[in-house]
Order: structure tokens, then C-alpha cells, then sequence
């Protein structure tokens, strides 16, 4: 079974001016910003999806972006996620 | 007017959890009326907690009066926690024991704290305390505890009339005595009981003059570890930057001249009191509202006040009550507003503490000569 993603409850994500999105590890005091993509990714991470659902749903969300032009990005993406400590995965 | 782009809630908020000091320090802006405010209960400041964080607040900054003075100053620091915040304290350090030390070991409250400040004025008791009454053994007591136990701590030295000839001594101190890092100064300002004792306390443009004489040779001697905001020190740049500017033509980008600019405090952050009072800063006590009875998010968005402090940044300096005819205006920001207010009620107008103008007129040359 594929991993699914888990977002870490302890973060905050704020919405920017200038279309930017915020996220904050209080635990570390470590931020990083992100656009409208990268923070609907991790809205996603609810625990209930894996990666191809979630470039799914994202493909959806935001029309016109092609499934195997991001996937690879969405998948590097939650991986620095992780080793921020944004999100967790749930083998 | 240009339309401002305003971050949806505030990033941090300074917060006064109670009036009560056990000082009654010479300088405190936060003296007088102040402390006939009610300190909110436990119970409202950690509701007020949770609704910093649903606003998504990342950090705030605990003082008083004296934070340790509330029996459940711990109480408040999980509250913060759980509501996924940071939180730095600022104390006058005199009541910090190895017990305190004891309770920032439970849960996060140590990871979550990015520091705490303690205020020393002085490199031995007769000069402190003559600031800062019957605290200094005290206060080095619990800053030396800090340090030791290896917390991020960090010191505010505010400059005035009876620590002037003791910078250096602070400064060894610090710096070579206790191993701190670095720290930090500003000065005296005739707000609260800083008003009533000015003529004490703080420093005329002439002793400005020398502090910033000193301080500039405390920055060669210890390079990158003296930080300034306000005061005489961050004064060496920032009039070097005013005569260089006027020199030239060349502005500098690091803050806006000729317009009322300082202080963007108002695009980031807020202030509530200790009763409960939102303001836009614990120094520029215009009441916007009470955390017990209205929203934070509301006011951020829509008060005035708040709007009309964000704005100030459109006010040519010569439009500044005061300020017309004044060479500097091109080159001027006005400086921090909570002390016009003070003054004048009205924080549109040239802070006279920071006056380059009344500064050479007083001193009979500017920093460049």
C-alpha cells in the first residue's frame, strides 16, 4: 500500500499578501513560503491520501495542469515537507 | 492613496500579562495610569491565547509590568504552546531562581522559547539601581542562572543619565564577564515615569552626543555583537544616513526619507495591555478595542486607527506639524510615534527625542563633523 501523508498538526499556515502562503514549525521556528499549490498540497495531507491522489485532486483544483508534468514535483515537494517536519507519512 | 497589501492577521503580538512589578524603575513607559489597570484572570488570557491561534499568530512577546509576578505565568506560557505559538518573555530578571529554571523544563516550554530578556543598566549596584532601584545583585543573579543553564537569553541596556560613563563597564560585563553573545541598547525616553524623572534620567542632545561617542567605540571593540533599534546607537547610522543623503542625493533604501514612515510595527503586529485593551503598540496606547469583548481580526482589518497609523507612511515629512521649514525634512522619518502621542496626542507628527534638527542645534555640529 502506498504511503499516505499526514500533515503535522502543530503547524501553521497563513496566507501571505502577494499570493504567498506561509508555514511555520513553532517546534523549530522554522519557516517557509509557498504558493497557493504548495499549500493546497498540504491541506491534502489529511491522512487519508497518497501521492497519486493527491496530484489528482491538485490536477483538478487547478485546471490545466498536467498530471505527469507535476507529479514529480508534488512528490519532491512533500519530501522536503517531511524533512521540515510540515508533514509526516503514514506507511 | 495607494492601497496598502496587509497580511490577514497580525504575525506576532507584544502582550502585557499583568500591571504588577516588583520595581519601579525610573524610565518605565509602563508606570502611572497603567498600573491602575486590572490584570485580565487566567481564564481570559488563555481564551485570548486561542483565539491568537485561530488567527494563526506565530510568536508573542510576554512582559508586564513583571511577568514572573503572576503565579501562573507557566499556566499562560501552555497556553501559548498549545495554541501553536513561539513566545519570547521580558523581565527585569530579579525574581528568575534555579526553581523557575525547573519549570521551563516541562513539555515545550523550553523548545518554544525564543528568549528572554533581562534589562541590566549598570556594571555594579550604585549604578543600576539608580535606575533600577534595589534590583541589581538580583537581576545578574538570574541572568548569570539563565546563561549557565544554557537558555537564549538576552539583555536590554537602556541607556540614561547615570549609566553614560558606565557603558564600557556594562559592556565587559556582558560581553566578557557573563559570555553573552551580544546586546542590546536604547535610551531614557520621557514617557510614564520617564516623564515624571526626565530631568534625571534622560539624556539631552549633548549626552546623546557622548553616548553615541562611546557606543561607536564599544562597536569597534566588539564587532557584530551590539544591536540597537533605537537610542544612541542605532542614531550613529541613522544620522550618518541623513547627512550622507543631504550630502549626495543618494537615499538610503533601508528605510523611506522624507515621509513619516517610521514604524511599521502597525503592518505586522499589535498590543494588548494588561487589561485587556488592544493597542497598536504597549508604547502607543490608543485604545482599539478588548480582547474580551472584541475581534481581533476586525480591528486588524478595519479600525482607524490602525489604518490611519499605515497611512502615515504617505505623510511627506514636510507636511509635519513643526517640521516645514526644516532642512531635514527630505531626510527625516520622523521616528517612533508613541512619544508625539504622548506628547502631542498625535502620532502624525516628528518624535522631538530623535530630533536631528534640535540635536545640532544643541550641539552646535552634526555627526559628520
Amino acid at each position: 500500500m502506498p504511503a499516505r501523508y499526514l500533515r503535522n498538526p502543530d503547524i501553521v499556515c497563513r496566507e501571505e499578501p502577494f499570493d504567498q502562503w506561509l508555514f511555520f514549525n513553532p517546534d523549530t521556528n522554522n519557516r517557509r513560503f509557498s504558493n497557493a499549490v504548495g499549500a493546497a498540497v498540504w491541506h491534502l495531507c489529511d491522512g487519508t491520501r497518497d501521492l497519486s491522489q493527491i496530484v489528482q485532486e491538485i490536477c483538478q483544483t487547478f485546471e490545466g495542469v498536467p498530471l505527469d508534468d507535476v507529479t514529480g514535483d508534488i512528490a519532491a515537494l512533500l519530501q522536503s515537507m517531511e524533512a521540515e517536519g510540515f508533514i509526516s507519512r503514514i506507511e | 492613496m495607494a492601497d496598502l497589501t496587509l497580511t490577514p492577521t497580525p504575525h506576532s503580538i507584544d502582550i502585557s500579562l499583568t500591571g504588577r512589578c516588583n520595581l519601579k524603575c525610573k524610565y518605565c513607559f509602563y508606570a502611572n495610569e497603567m498600573t491602575a489597570l486590572t490584570d485580565l484572570s487566567t481564564e481570559k488570557w488563555l481564551a485570548c491565547f486561542e483565539e491568537l491561534g485561530r488567527l494563526n499568530v506565530m510568536e508573542v512577546t510576554l512582559s508586564g509590568g513583571e511577568a514572573f509576578t503572576r503565579p501562573d505565568l507557566f499556566e499562560l506560557i501552555d497556553g501559548v504552546i498549545a495554541n501553536r505559538m513561539r513566545y519570547s518573555i521580558l523581565s527585569n530578571g530579579t525574581l528568575i531562581t534555579d526553581k523557575t529554571l525547573e519549570q521551563f523544563a516541562v513539555g515545550k516550554r523550553r523548545q518554544r522559547l525564543n528568549y528572554i530578556q533581562i534589562s541590566i543598566d549598570g556594571s555594579r549596584p550604585e549604578v543600576h539601581d539608580a535606575s533600577r532601584p534595589n534590583s541589581f545583585t538580583r537581576a545578574v543573579r538570574g541572568l548569570r542562572l539563565l546563561k549557565e543553564a544554557g537558555f537564549p537569553v538576552t539583555v536590554r541596556v537602556t541607556i540614561n543619565k547615570h549609566n553614560l560613563h558606565d557603558l564600557e563597564n556594562i559592556a565587559a560585563l556582558l560581553l566578557e564577564d557573563i559570555g553573552l553573545p551580544s546586546f542590546s541598547t536604547n535610551d531614557a525616553i520621557p514617557m510614564g515615569s520617564g516623564c515624571q524623572n526626565e530631568q534625571e534620567i534622560a539624556l539631552g542632545p549633548r549626552e546623546q552626543l557622548e553616548a553615541m561617542d562611546i557606543m561607536r567605540r564599544l562597536l569597534e571593540r566588539y564587532p557584530g555583537r551590539l544591536n540597537a533599534q533605537a537610542g544612541p546607537q542605532a542614531k550613529i547610522q541613522m544620522y550618518a544616513e541623513m547627512e550622507h543623503a543631504r550630502r549626495t542625493g543618494e537615499k538610503t533604501t533601508r528605510w523611506g526619507m522624507g515621509y513619516l514612515t517610521a514604524c511599521g510595527c502597525t503592518f505586522s503586529k499589535l498590543a494588548i495591555l494588561h487589561d485587556g485593551t488592544i493597542v497598536p503598540c504597549n508604547m502607543l496606547t490608543v485604545r482599539l478595542g478588548n480582547v474580551t469583548t472584541d475581534s481581533i481580526r476586525e480591528i486588524w482589518h478595519t479600525h482607524p486607527v490602525l489604518k490611519a497609523m499605515r497611512e502615515r507612511r504617505f505623510i511627506p515629512m514636510q507636511e509635519v506639524p513643526g517640521c516645514a521649514n526644516c532642512e531635514w525634512a527630505p531626510y527625516c522619518n520622523g521616528s517612533c510615534p508613541a512619544l508625539p502621542y504622548t506628547l502631542y496626542g498625535d502620532f502624525n507628527r516628528a518624535n522631538p527625542h530623535d530630533c536631528y534638527r534640535r540635536f545640532i542645534q544643541e550641539v552646535g555640529h552634526g555627526v559628520a563633523q
